[in-house]
């Protein structure tokens, strides 16, 4: 650099932020995108069916799915040639691949390699270089991906099990209780696991700490499901004893946290005298949540006996999350099967997961502003109910296995642009799938001018 | 004349013709062969070349001290800039033809913060349009202002955290580097670095033990090499990290270490002192008396980074619990002194 041109300051945004105080969960508060290089759920299996395409983003990176032959296939859906998304138009010439539909670059499902150019056989390119692939498991009606950096080796690709909660039996003398002495696994044989996803406006980390957040019981006091069972539900529930959470880190296993409630390590609390609210309730509704890396919550015994309810806050980018609800039940005979299934439609869809828990997404998003902008970190003034929150963002700092970067070249990094804004002005928010074009012969747009006739 | 083949990891290769009587760094750079250099006085190992076999085409120059040590020149490992051309052979570098070489950049200041009784930290972010590559591990030269002299110092974070880079200096009393750092500089002053420089880098290997030695402020280089590895995606090596200091006041960022250690689970922290109040997790004694050497196993690499003294003794020691010499990777803070 030449001494005559000035030497100056890069934009000052940066500085502010690299500034920060170091924290003692820093890595957590860096993991605004999410993290990665672990397993997530991408679909439930009846969304994708034979040869079906579709799009989603995962801590800010762009995946398409497709199933062939009954395997789902999963890869960056950024094409290496000019980074145009391959869910947007899906196109399959055969089985064993999925071409770009801009010029049609040809990838193969199971190695990303690049297999042909349509209209350019021979190029020197084809060969030697890849798409980015992503591992896929299906279990109990789930997809699971498992989300990783570019350079993440195959061979350090851990079992789906580790980032899924503890199971039961095989951990009922480490966490046992009388009530439930074995919650149903999504890895059990004979479960059934039925649920809904849906996006919510709020960062992911704020979603996942109101799942296990024990004072937050509050919100659900005047919920239809808890009145209309009058069941006792606490106003809070307060930590009684130094080891009233466990943290569970075992090589080859899940890396979590149980939280030991409606033992005499919590204390319920039913009634404020200072101000005259008691808990009303006749029917007590005890359950038991433990939150496990990436950002899992098991609540078992919930919403009824037998039943355990999963939850993930699949971070889409830094300010949307695909929030998952799955309820998980042994249901031994195709009879109980069917019973499940009629009671999840009529009483835990509608009472459960809509409402019972849409009251957490509403407060979820009430929490956004305060955090958006990254003071909210320091700023919060925090009581003894939030060590649930703080054991986890620990726990998290020390056992991700990488922290998601703001994505280059992916959809939400840049939250003004031109076709964000279309979009909204459509009337659709930023999501969780792909904007597929549907027909390519119109671009609808309203404003176009003619002249000449 | 002997001619001498230089090869590079990219498949690149340059004969050089050469007599004896001069250095043979001096000699290829002029046949334009890319080989790193720096002090080109037998000291940063920047000019490391390697034989196939115990010895090659080089020999010392008389007179010409160098920082390698005996086992280093029986493996076959030599110093261009301290070498003369004494017959025909090969010659082989462990990077490639056309990386850029050693640049400058202009920086500014962001802060300046006592990490321990003698050393500070310094924050710096790359000027607007100015860019420095270095990998983790390696050290740039630092222009002392108003005056014409550089001095050498490792960052302690990686390559990923640029445009900010940080080093970790020790404060010596009367220094000219420490007295400008500690007197006159302040935030939004500019500086001008070049480089980057050194050989002392992380292997790349996940799963081999990696054993950290490190005195002072040789924990700046060896934080910048576990940045990287916190980064790199995949399983983790086990890691142990000693630091020894004179005194506990002079453990340089000890919280922070402790942070790092509570972030990877596969580090674990070894913290000593030779002198003063020793208490709680700090131990008595120094980085080497800190390590459990039977645990110590051959495929260990060892990165130590220090006092000349420091090294020695860790070289001895490893070399005597088995570790293989080309395990061992060491960075000499050289005193600058009145040059
Ligand atoms: C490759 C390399 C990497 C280095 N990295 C670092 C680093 O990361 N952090 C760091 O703190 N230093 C590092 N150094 C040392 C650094 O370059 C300076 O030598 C040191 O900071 C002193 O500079 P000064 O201008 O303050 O003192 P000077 O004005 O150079 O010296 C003042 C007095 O101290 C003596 N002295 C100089 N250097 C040393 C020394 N290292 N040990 C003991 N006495 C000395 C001198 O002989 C003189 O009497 C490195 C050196 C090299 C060669
Ligand atoms: S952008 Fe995909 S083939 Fe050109
Ligand atoms: S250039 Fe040869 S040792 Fe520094
Ligand atoms: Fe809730």
């Amino acid at each position: 650099m030449s001494d005559k041109q000035p030497v100056r300051r890069r934009s000052q945004a940066k500085r502010a932020n690299s500034e920060a105080v170091q924290n003692e969960y820093q890595p957590y508060v860096d993991a605004e995108w999410g993290f990665v290089n672990h397993w997530y759920p991408a679909l439930f299996s009846n969304e994708l069916g034979e040869g079906d395409v579709e799009g989603i983003q995962i801590a800010g990176i762009q995946i398409v799915l497709r199933r062939a032959n009954g395997k789902v296939y999963a890869l960056k859906d950024q094409c290496i040639h000019r980074g145009v998304r391959l869910s947007a138009k899906p196109m399959c010439f055969n089985k064993e691949t999925i071409s770009c539909w801009y010029h049609g670059f040809t990838f193969n499902l199971e190695s990303g390699n690049l297999d042909t150019i349509v209209g350019n056989p021979d190029d020197p390119l084809i060969g030697n270089t890849n798409l980015t692939t992503y591992p896929v498991e299906e279990v109990a009606g789930l997809i699971f991906v498992f989300v990783r950096s570019d350079d993440y080796p195959d061979e350090d690709v851990p079992p789906l099990s580790e980032d899924l909660p503890l199971r039961f039996p095989e951990n009922s003398d480490r966490f046992p209780h009388p009530l439930w002495p074995a919650s149903p696994s999504l890895l059990d044989e004979s479960v059934v696991a039925l649920g809904i996803h849906r996006t919510g406006e709020a960062n992911w980390r704020i979603a996942c700490e109101n799942g296990f957040d024990n004072a937050h019981i509050l919100v659900h006091k005047d919920n239809t499901i808890v009145q209309a069972n009058n069941w006792v539900l606490p106003l809070g529930i307060r930590p009684a004893s130094e080891d009233c959470i466990t943290v569970f880190d075992d090589a080859g296993g899940p890396k979590g946290m149980m939280q030991w409630l409606f033992t005499d390590r919590w204390e319920p609390i039913l009634e404020n005298k200072t101000l005259d609210v008691k808990v009303e309730g006749l029917n007590s509704r005890l359950y038991r949540t433990s939150v496990i890396m990436p950002g899992v919550l098991l609540v078992e015994n919930w919403p009824e006996e037998g039943i355990a309810q999963y939850e993930w806050y699949v971070p889409i980018t830094d300010d949307t999350y695909e929030y998952w609800e799955v309820l998980v039940k042994h249901c031994p005979t195709s009879e109980s099967e069917e019973q499940f299934t009629y009671r999840f439609d009529t009483v835990f869809q509608p009472l459960a997961l809509r409402g019972f828990n849409d009251c957490d997404l509403h407060a979820r998003e009430a929490m956004q502003d305060f955090y958006a902008d990254g003071t909210g970190w320091q700023k919060e003034q925090l009581v003894e109910t939030d060590i649930s929150a703080i054991m986890w963002r620990k726990l998290a700092s020390r056992h991700n296995r990488g922290i998601a970067p703001p994505p280059p070249g992916a959809q939400g990094r840049d939250k003004a642009s031109s076709i964000r804004l279309r979009n909204v002005s459509e009337g659709k928010s930023p999501g969780y799938y792909v904007e597929k074009i549907d027909d390519l012969n119109n671009f609808n747009r309203t404003s176009v001018r003619q002249k000449g006739r | 004349m002997p001619v001498v083949s230089c090869h590079f990891t990219d498949g690149a290769s340059f004969e050089v013709d050469a007599d004896s009587g001069e250095s043979f760094l001096e000699v290829a750079l002029r046949h334009g062969v890319p080989i790193r250099n720096q002090c080109r006085s037998g000291t940063c190992l920047s000019c490391l070349g390697r034989y196939a076999a115990g010895s090659g085409p080089l020999s010392p120059r008389p007179g010409r001290p160098s920082s390698l040590l005996p086992v280093d020149k029986e493996q076959g490992k030599a110093l261009c800039c301290v070498s003369e051309v004494t017959s025909e052979g090969d010659i082989y570098f462990d990077y490639p033809s056309d990386e850029a070489g050693p640049s400058e950049a202009k920086c500014f200041i962001d802060s300046i913060e006592w990490i321990a009784s003698d050393a500070v930290k310094l924050t710096v972010e790359l000027a607007d349009g100015d860019w420095l590559d270095f990998r983790s591990g390696q050290y740039v030269e630092i222009a002392v202002p108003d005056s014409s002299r550089c001095r050498s110092y490792s960052m302690c974070t990686a390559p990923n955290d640029l445009p900010q880079l940080a080093f970790m200096v020790r404060i010596l009393a009367g220094g000219l580097m420490s007295e400008y750092l500690t007197t006159i500089a302040k935030p939004d002053d500019v500086l001008t670095l070049r480089g980057p420089f050194g050989g002392f880098a992380w292997s790349g290997s996940r799963s081999a033990p990696q054993l950290f030695i490190a005195g002072g402020t040789g924990l700046s280089p060896i934080c910048s090499i576990l940045h990287e590895i916190r980064n790199v995606a995949g399983a983790k090596p086990p890691m142990t990290l000693s630091l020894g200091c004179a005194t506990p006041e002079a453990l340089l960022a000890p919280d922070y270490l402790r942070l790092l250690e509570s972030w990877m689970p596969t580090l674990s922290l070894r913290l000593s002192a030779e002198f003063g109040d020793v208490e709680g997790a700090v131990m008595r004694g120094n980085a080497l008396t800190a390590i459990d050497f039977s645990a110590v196993t051959p495929q260990t690499e060892a990165y130590v980074c220090g006092p000349e003294g420091l090294i020695n003794a860790a070289t001895k020691k490893l070399v005597e619990v088995g570790v293989p010499a080309t395990n061992i990777y060491y960075e000499r803070f050289v005193a600058s002194g009145a040059t």
